[in-house]
């Protein structure tokens, strides 16, 4: 990881202890690797020779083989040839006439003419051991896996969604041979199997790597997949029919290499290769998984979990997966309304800040989301200050899982602290707010993203304010009564960044455009926040993020630049 | 004149023997437990002392007994391998789940003498610190099973098993499992991983070998009913005794299961080494010589995944002169010592002892079907080289057998099973293939005569079934 | 390297007053004037009345087939949107509520196909590309429509003016193989 703390002095990490190496030959080139990697689970284990080939820059193909995932070399995909150094009867390495060792190759211990593979994912590698992944043995063998993976393959690749990110063609493509021998009949096996409610199976497609199998098992901690029936006719099935419905079904889907377990929500949806991939995070809980959206044009079509060690490794949750369909919602607010009018974002935010220019101290509040940008919070934070007003978000708690979902469902609820919008615990400022109102000392409310009447401030409550102001994407009660309505944009459709629950700092790049006249928050904001405080401000949401960071205490020292594709750590 | 040698069957064959406990005591049963357990601890010329347990290892080691089950792999040195400073349990199963085609002779024992199974078990066990122990028998197999968990019963009544075994403080037991009927539960970490409850697919290696992580991650013993047999005989015998039965590196006896175009087939326990092939297939006290009117065609002398022998065919074979020089020795087929070296040396194998004739009258290409058909159906599909191609294998022969084969056939078989042998998880990749590869190499005018024969009468049709 | 300027070599006087040139154009003009007015063999064709007989292999517009059994053959692969140059064609995929389709044993088919006929160049691509044999360039030539909207033509138009090809039923072979699979262990004869 690129990004260390870059806070407050974080405690110095012990200095780790040396890394013991060893020296091999991959391809006749000397590399020195560790000796010990870790393993799926992070532990220290004897370095692979799959992962000794990829750290000297090579690369050995393999289906069943996931670094996160524990091992089971059943693909034969990543069958390597090697040699080790001979030991002679007196157990000293044999040399050659030249002096450098002699090395033995891996043979058949019955046919010492042919040579013999290792699997490279799971045999440790030793000192002075030559591996040959790209040897003409090690690609016959290649070669014979993928063939023999291929002629029981039923080649619908034209109505196949993996199509274009499939290991089956790439491999094709790299390793495999024209045409086919196989004169035989193909297996055929149940097609289009229902597996839970989002996973559908196409047995035919299927190359029995047993990932999904290993995934479900020992990573959700779910037992609902095996092998059914024997040899060439196994097939994976779910232990009661439909029974695949844990929340993390949908990450079986991009562990399947091939098109077997494809996506309810994703079939037939779109070629992958039309879609646009935009990094982002996902906004359904307080973790903030990395995701990668893929859109065409102005539609999402789907989610994807982004590696992240530090946040969610390569996994994601159904449900953060999924929740992408509002944004494409028809109800969603895309007009500037002024007192129910129509109206033009000037004509908007000139009568705003007009009025807000004159607002006495104390007659404002402000109740902002913690599913907005930090960026968006610290803006409207500045705007409170103004009036020295009360500020204050809604807690949305739900229940925490093993793996990834955190009980906080709010993206930002770090920070709307951080930015001062909110106290720790949300919510507490709200009934302060309420009797402001109800006593007549809170004449403006500005409310960003919540339905308050669902948060203690009735309708009757807010027909007692002179002006509510408020923005929001979906409308609701709320909104319906706002003396000025800004709609804003879905978090795919704007840059920003989110604090996750553990202090992890986190860009959004935007995927796609805002629809009719919303705009992103930050943006109008910045046109107002200026207009109202007085002060100058940035036009660009990298010049808002370094202001930010030179004005609030956990984000000192950081730039928009420097925070990279998987986020920084901050002192919470 | 050859003849039998019952060691093991001494007794289970005499008319009126019965597998129950009294009638195994009368003929001498558990006295080679009463004298392992009563075994001294020895000190070596170098000052190391061996415990008791070290002793019978010791001795196990020293007699050269070879595993009964296919590998032929000294079961000394396997024990040797255990780790035993893990601080887990160490298991010992047994592996009754005798199912390589045309091997029968665990089953003898199963059947007709339980008991010298369970002493041959609790010695092995006593001898490696085995505090569990499994006996993994082929679900095929429910007589033997219940004569078993009847053993056993008796065993422990009379102390012999259980809490406090003779008096000394040793404590075993002994489970039957009943596998479910799938050839690879023989394979020892697939019956492993079927023993845990799990589908019987054989672990990779490395990093599970059984010696280390075995049977629940557990430093684990898995030897044959018949390898087990053997230790109750060498403790009795000693293992001096033992190791001048049989020939030098192939000591003991071993029980050979003839089948196929013989006369009299059967099982018949036989020094190893001291029988050959052809006194095997035609002594009148063995197979009894072919029908009347055959002529030999082919031999496979160690269960079906053994690769097959052509009748006319001569072996060199390396041969330890009087003064003691290695010389090469042109052996035809039939004076083939029947033992472990010999069949290696002559590119097959002993295996589990099933020796299956063919006489003229048997087409390879359907013999060939036959077994591949069986293989095609007993992969575990686990990993994808064995899985895809046994079935490849078994369509392809299966089409040449049906009057659909192409010239090419021959070598198109024997390229796929080149494919299998050597790439997958467990040794049913060689059991897939080495029929085919020694059918084919063998008895390639064969095949390609029925190739042939196949295009002339479709009228050279390209490709049989074009997909 | 060297440039080697050649000599033209210079006109004659005969061939400097241009008679031979202008007499050999003129016997081309009369002979086609003789030809027109006096055996009366037109040389202009006189569309739209008279149409043009288009040759074999001649690249038209581009129209989807249905099968022999009058099924859609298009999978909706959208292999020929990606790789058609001028991009005139979209695809709606059916998505995972969409209809199925209507061949035997296809999961798929296009929700809504269109070609713009306005941006298609004729180039051919979309028939090389498709891996199922369901778009094929037509003899068409000559495309009109009243506005911008009609030519834009949908499945249903595509389907109408593209008839059949009767060809290779890939997808209903599949279920028949699938159903006469070789039941393992097969029964000896």
């Amino acid at each position: 990881m690129s990004n260390a703390a870059t806070t407050a002095p974080a405690p110095a990490p012990a200095a780790p202890p040396p890394v013991e190496k060893i020296k091999i030959k991959v391809d006749g080139r000397e590399v020195e690797v560790p000796k010990l990697l870790p393993n799926w689970q992070g532990k220290l284990e004897p370095t692979t020779m799959l992962q000794a080939v990829q750290l000297a820059g090579g690369e050995v193909p393999h289906y069943c083989y996931h670094p996160k995932l524990p091992v089971a070399g059943n693909c034969r995909m990543c069958l390597v040839e090697f040699g080790t150094p001979m030991m002679g009867p007196d157990r000293k390495p044999v040399l050659n006439e030249d002096g450098t060792p002699k090395i033995a190759k891996s043979v058949l211990p019955y046919e010492p003419q042919t040579p013999r593979g290792a699997i490279a994912c799971a045999t440790p590698i030793s000192p002075g051991m030559e591996l040959y992944p790209n040897s003409p043995a090690t690609k016959q063998m290649r070669e014979a896996v993928l063939e023999s993976l291929l002629i029981n393959h039923p080649l619908d690749c034209p109505i196949c969604d993996q199509a274009g990110e499939c290991k089956l063609q790439e491999y094709s493509v790299e390793h495999g041979q024209a045409s086919s021998r196989f004169v035989e009949a193909k297996v055929h096996k149940p097609k289009a199997v229902d597996l839970g409610p989002r996973i559908v199976l196409d047995d035919e497609r299927c190359v029995l790597c047993t990932r999904c199998i290993r995934f479900t098992k020992d990573i959700a901690g779910d037992d609902a997949l095996g092998i059914v029936n024997r040899g060439s006719y196994n097939t994976i099935a779910a232990w009661k029919a439909g029974a695949f419905d844990n929340n993390y079904t949908l990450n079986t889907v991009d562990l399947c290499p091939v098109g077997a377990l494809t996506s309810k929500d994703f079939r037939f949806k779109m070629r992958v290769w039309f879609l646009k991939e935009t990094k982002s995070v996902c906004t359904s809980c307080g973790t903030g998984c990395n995701i990668t959206i893929g859109s065409r044009e102005s539609t999402i079509h789907r989610y994807e979990p982004r590696d992240n060690d530090a946040v969610n490794g390569p996994w994601m949750c159904d449900s953060g997966r999924l929740n992408y369909k509002w944004v494409a919602r028809e109800d969603r607010l895309k007009e500037v309304l002024v007192r129910g009018a129509k109206a033009g974002w000037g004509t908007a935010l000139k009568e705003i800040s007009a009025k807000l220019a004159t607002a006495p101290q104390g007659s404002v509040a402000v109740v902002a989301s913690a599913r907005q940008t930090t960026e968006e919070l610290y803006l409207l934070k500045k705007l409170a200050a103004k009036f020295d007003a009360l500020t204050d978000s809604v807690a949305r708690n739900g229940e925490a899982d093993k793996l990834l979902v955190s009980a906080d469902r709010n993206p930002n609820r770090t920070g709307a602290r951080l930015t001062g919008v909110a106290s720790a615990e949300l919510g507490l400022n709200l009934p302060r707010i309420a009797a402001g109102i109800a006593n007549g000392s809170i004449k403006t409310l500005i409310v960003f993203g919540e339905d308050v009447t669902k948060h203690g401030l009735g309708g009757d409550l807010l027909a007692q304010l002179d002006t509510l102001i408020v923005s929001d994407i979906l409308p609701n009660a709320t909104t319906a009564i706002a003396t000025y309505l800004l709609p804003g944009c879905a978090p795919a459709e704007k840059r920003g960044t989110f604090v996750n629950v553990k202090g992890r700092l986190q860009k959004l790049m935007q995927a796609v455009e805002p629809k009719g006249d919303a705009r992103a928050e930050w943006e109008f904001l910045l046109e107002l926040v200026p207009h109202v405080t007085g002060q100058s401000g940035f036009k660009s949401i990298e010049g808002l993020f370094n202001q930010m960071a030179q004005e609030v205490p956990a984000f000192a020292g950081l730039e928009w630049a420097k925070i990279g594709d998987t986020g920084v750590t901050v002192q919470i | 004149m050859p003849e039998q040698f019952k060691l093991i069957l001494k007794h289970a064959d005499s008319p009126g023997y019965t597998p129950d406990l009294e009638c195994y005591a009368r003929h001498g049963g558990y006295e080679a437990l009463k004298k392992a357990l009563a075994t001294t601890a020895r000190d070596l010329a170098d000052g190391k002392k061996l415990s008791p347990q070290e002793v019978v290892r010791e001795d196990v080691k020293a007699s050269g007994l070879r595993g009964r089950g296919g590998a032929g792999f000294s079961a000394g040195l396997k024990w040797s391998f255990v780790d035993r400073r893990s601080g887990k349990p160490i298991y010992l199963i047994c592996n009754a789940d005798e199912s390589e085609p045309g091997t029968f002779k665990d089953r003898q024992i199963l059947h007709k003498d339980p008991h010298q199974l369970i002493e041959g078990m609790i010695i092995s066990c006593w001898a490696n610190d085995v505090k569990l122990a499994y006996i993994y028998i082929r679900g095929e197999m429910p007589h033997g099973a219940r004569l078993l968990e009847k053993a056993l019963a008796e065993a422990k009544a009379k102390g012999f098993l259980g809490k406090n075994i003779l008096g000394t403080g040793y404590d075993l037991e002994i489970y039957v499992h009943r596998g479910a009927g799938a050839y690879i539960c023989g394979e020892e970490t697939g019956l492993i991983e079927s023993l845990e409850g799990k589908r019987a697919y054989p672990r990779i290696k490395p990093p599970y070998f059984p010696a280390v992580l075995g049977l629940y991650m557990c430093p684990t013993i898995v030897n044959n009913v018949e390898t087990l047999c053997h230790v109750k005989h060498i403790v009795t015998m000693g293992p001096a005794e033992y190791a001048k039965l049989g020939t030098p590196n192939n000591t003991g006896t071993r029980i050979v299961s003839l089948s196929g175009d013989v006369m009299k087939p059967g099982y018949f326990e036989v020094e190893v080494g001291k029988v050959t092939l052809g006194q095997l297939i035609n002594d009148p006290n063995f197979g009894g010589g072919l029908r009347p009117g055959r002529s030999l065609k082919a031999v496979i002398p160690g269960g079906s995944s053994s690769k097959v022998l052509k009748a006319g065919e001569v072996f060199k074979l390396n041969r330890k002169g009087a003064d003691g020089q290695m010389t090469k020795v042109d052996v035809p087929l039939l004076d083939l010592p029947y033992d472990f070296d010999s069949l290696q040396g002559a590119g097959t194998m002993s295996g589990s002892g099933a020796i299956i004739v063919m006489d003229d009258s048997r087409s390879m290409v359907d013999v060939l079907a036959n077994l591949s058909e069986f293989y095609a159906h007993e992969s575990c599909g686990q990993c994808t080289p064995c899985r895809e191609g046994a079935l490849w294998l078994a369509k392809g022969t299966h089409r040449l057998a049906h009057g659909e084969g192409r010239k090419q056939d021959a070598d198109y078989l024997s390229h796929i099973a080149q494919n299998i042998q050597g790439r997958t998880i467990c040794a049913f990749g060689e059991a897939a293939s080495w029929p085919v590869l020694s059918f084919v190499k063998k008895f390639k005018d064969e095949f390609e005569a029925q190739g042939a024969a196949d295009e002339a009468a479709r009228g050279k049709a390209a490709r049989p079934n074009q997909h | 390297m060297s440039t080697k300027v050649v000599d033209r070599a210079p006109l004659t006087f005969y061939e400097r007053t241009y008679l031979p040139a202008i007499l050999g154009g003129l016997k081309i003009t009369g002979k086609h004037l003789f030809n027109t007015l006096v055996k009366g063999k037109a040389v202009t064709m006189e569309y739209p009345e008279q149409k043009w007989v288009v040759p074999e292999g001649y690249r038209g517009a581009p129209y989807l087939v249905k099968d022999q059994d009058g099924a859609t053959k298009c999978v909706s692969c959208q292999l020929c949107e990606f790789v058609c140059p001028p991009k005139a064609i979209k695809i709606t995929p059916p998505g995972p509520t969409g209809e199925s389709a209507d061949r035997t044993n296809a999961e798929k088919m296009p929700k809504e196909f269109e070609i713009n006929m306005l941006r298609c160049i004729f180039c051919g691509f979309c028939q090389e590309v498709c891996p199922e044999e369901a778009i094929f360039l037509q003899k068409d030539y000559s495309l009109t429509g009243l506005s911008r909207a009609e030519m834009i033509y949908d499945k249903e138009k595509l389907l109408k003016l593209g008839g059949t090809h009767a060809g290779i039923q890939k997808w209903k072979n599949k279920l028949e193989e699938a159903e006469a699979q070789e039941v393992f262990p097969v029964a000896t004869k």
